[in-house]
C-alpha cells in the first residue's frame, strides 16, 4: 500500500544492510564536540531554537546517547518512525548550529535530507503497529522500500538543485564562465595547505590549475560534462540499473571535484554508496 | 519579517509543487528541489551555491602569525573556507552599512570586517582551548586570470595582538 508503483522490490536483507549503513554513517560522522557558543547568523532549526545549549559538554553527551540509541534501534529495525525522527532532528540541529556561524556548510545536507524524507516516509506509516514492531513485517518492508526510494529522490534533488542554481546564477553562462574555474582550483589548493601543511599536494594542485588556465576550452568542456551529469540525474531513477550506474557516475563526479578542489564531499559519497551506487539495489 | 515571509512563501510554494506532483513517482524529487531552490540556505536545505558561477577573480583570506607564518585553524571550528565565508559576510555587512558595494571598500574600510574576522578566530580558539600566536595577521589574497596565467596579489587587512 505504501510503496509507490514501480518501487524497487528490495528484500529484508538488503534493507537491513541499508539501515545498518545509514546508522553507522550517522554514528561515525556525528561530532564529538560542538565548539559554538554563539549562533550569530541562525539558519534552519536555529531560527526557531537557540541551539548553542548543544555546545555544553553535558548536552553533547546526552545528544550522543540519544543518537546512539536511535541509531541502534534504526539498525535493528525497531521503532523506525521514532528512531528516524530522532536521527533527523539531531543531524538537523547540529548542522544548523554549525551553519549558523556566518558561513554555510555544504557537507551534511545530503544525509540530513535523506533522514528528513525517511522521517516523513516512516511518519506516514506510523499508525500501523507492525511498522513499529518489526522491520521484517510486510508493512515494515513496504515503508522501508518507500523510504529508500524517497532517499534516492532526495539525493538526486541535491544534484538537480546544484545544476539549476548554476544555470540561474550565471544566467545560463556557466559552461562559458568555467574557463575561470582554475582560479578556484588554486584557491582551494592554498586553503587546503593552511589546513594540512602538505606542500606537495598544494604544488600538484597549483600545477593542475596552471594547466587548466592555459587551456580554457578544454576546461569548459570538462566542467560542462559535470554540469550535464547533475542536470540529467533524474534519469538515474528510471530503473535500478540506471540508479546504480548513475550513482557510480555521481561518485566519479565527486572524485573529480575532490581532485581539483580538494572537496570530496564525503557525506554525499557515503549516501550515494548506500542508496544509489549499491549493487544490493539490483537484487 | 523578510526572512519569515520568504520561508513561509517557500513552504507554501513547495506545498503547491508537492500537491501538483502528488501522483507522480518523482513527487519527492520535485518537492525537495523546490524547497532547496526557494529556502536556499536553511539546513538541511540548500541551493548549493558553491561554484554556481565563476568570476575572473577569486578572493580568500588567510591567517598568519606576526612573522607571516600560516596559522592552522583546524579543530577550532574555523577552517579556511569557513573563515573566508565569515570574512565575506562581515565585508558585506560593512558595505551595507556604508551604502557601498562589497568590492568597493577601501583599505581602511576593510579593517573592520578584518578585525571582526580575527575576533571570530580568537573566540573559537578560546572556546576550544587552542593556542594561538600572540600576534595575528589577516591577509586577503586576490587571484586573477590574465592571458592564460594565474596572477596572485596579497594585502594585509587587519592585525590583532601586541605589535
Amino acid at each position: 500500500v505504501l510503496a509507490p508503483p514501480g518501487s524497487q522490490d528490495l528484500g529484508a536483507v538488503a534493507l537491513a544492510v541499508l539501515r545498518a549503513g545509514l546508522a553507522l554513517y550517522v554514528l561515525a560522522s556525528f561530532p564529538k564536540r560542538l565548539p559554538f557558543a554563539r549562533q550569530p547568523y541562525p539558519t534552519g532549526l536555529a531560527r526557531l531554537v537557540d541551539l548553542t545549549f548543544l555546545s555544553a559538554p553535558r548536552s553533547t553527551q546526552i545528544l550522543w546517547g540519544a543518537v546512539a540509541a536511535a541509531a541502534g534501534a534504526y539498525a535493528l529495525g525497531i521503532g523506525l518512525p521514532a528512531a528516524t525522527g530522532v536521527l533527523a532532528l539531531a543531524v538537523a540541529g547540529v548542522g544548523a548550529l554549525r551553519g549558523s556561524q556566518g558561513g554555510s556548510i555544504h557537507g551534511p545536507q545530503a544525509p540530513g535530507l535523506v533522514l528528513l524524507v525517511q522521517t516523513v516516509a516512516f511518519g506516514r506509516a506510523a499508525t500501523i503497529p507492525a511498522v513499529w514492531a518489526s522491520a521484517a513485517s510486510p508493512a515494515g518492508l513496504a515503508a522501508q522500500r518507500t523510504a529508500v526510494r524517497w532517499s534516492q529522490q532526495a539525493l538526486v534533488a541535491v544534484y538537480v538543485s546544484s545544476a539549476l542554481t548554476k544555470l540561474l546564477t550565471s544566467r545560463g553562462r556557466w559552461p562559458l564562465h568555467a574557463a575561470y574555474a582554475p582560479l578556484q582550483v588554486a584557491k582551494a589548493a592554498e586553503q587546503a595547505f593552511v589546513r594540512t601543511g602538505d606542500a606537495g599536494w598544494r604544488d600538484r594542485r597549483l600545477a593542475l590549475a596552471d594547466r587548466l588556465a592555459a587551456h580554457p576550452w578544454g576546461t569548459r568542456l570538462i566542467f560542462s560534462c559535470g554540469l550535464a551529469v547533475e542536470l540529467l540525474s533524474p534519469l538515474f531513477l528510471l530503473s535500478p540499473t540506471a540508479t546504480v550506474a548513475g550513482g557510480g557516475l555521481l561518485l566519479l563526479l565527486h572524485w573529480a571535484v575532490g581532485l581539483a578542489m580538494g572537496l570530496p564531499f564525503w557525506p554525499h559519497q557515503a549516501m550515494l554508496l548506500l542508496f544509489m551506487a549499491n549493487p544490493l539495489l539490483l537484487e | 519579517v523578510t526572512i519569515r515571509l520568504r520561508i513561509s512563501l517557500a513552504l507554501g510554494l513547495a506545498g503547491v509543487v508537492a500537491f501538483a506532483f502528488r501522483d507522480s513517482p518523482l513527487a519527492v524529487l520535485a518537492t525537495v528541489t523546490a524547497l532547496n531552490l526557494m529556502l536556499r540556505e536553511e539546513f538541511p536545505f540548500s541551493h548549493f551555491p558553491m561554484y554556481a558561477d565563476f568570476s575572473p577573480r577569486a578572493l580568500y583570506v588567510r591567517v598568519t602569525d606576526g612573522d607571516g607564518k600560516p596559522v592552522a585553524l583546524r579543530g577550532m571550528g574555523a577552517a579556511a573556507p569557513l573563515l573566508t565565508k565569515v570574512y565575506w559576510h562581515e565585508r558585506r555587512q560593512a558595505a551595507a552599512r556604508l551604502g557601498l558595494a562589497p568590492s568597493r571598500l577601501s583599505e581602511a574600510q576593510l579593517r573592520e570586517p578584518g578585525t571582526r574576522t580575527l575576533a571570530f578566530v580568537a573566540g573559537q580558539a578560546a572556546l576550544t582551548g587552542a593556542l594561538l600566536p600572540s600576534r595575528l595577521h589577516l591577509y586577503e589574497v586576490d587571484l586573477t586570470l590574465r592571458a592564460g596565467r594565474i596572477e596572485r596579489r596579497e594585502q594585509l587587512v587587519a592585525a590583532r595582538g601586541p605589535c
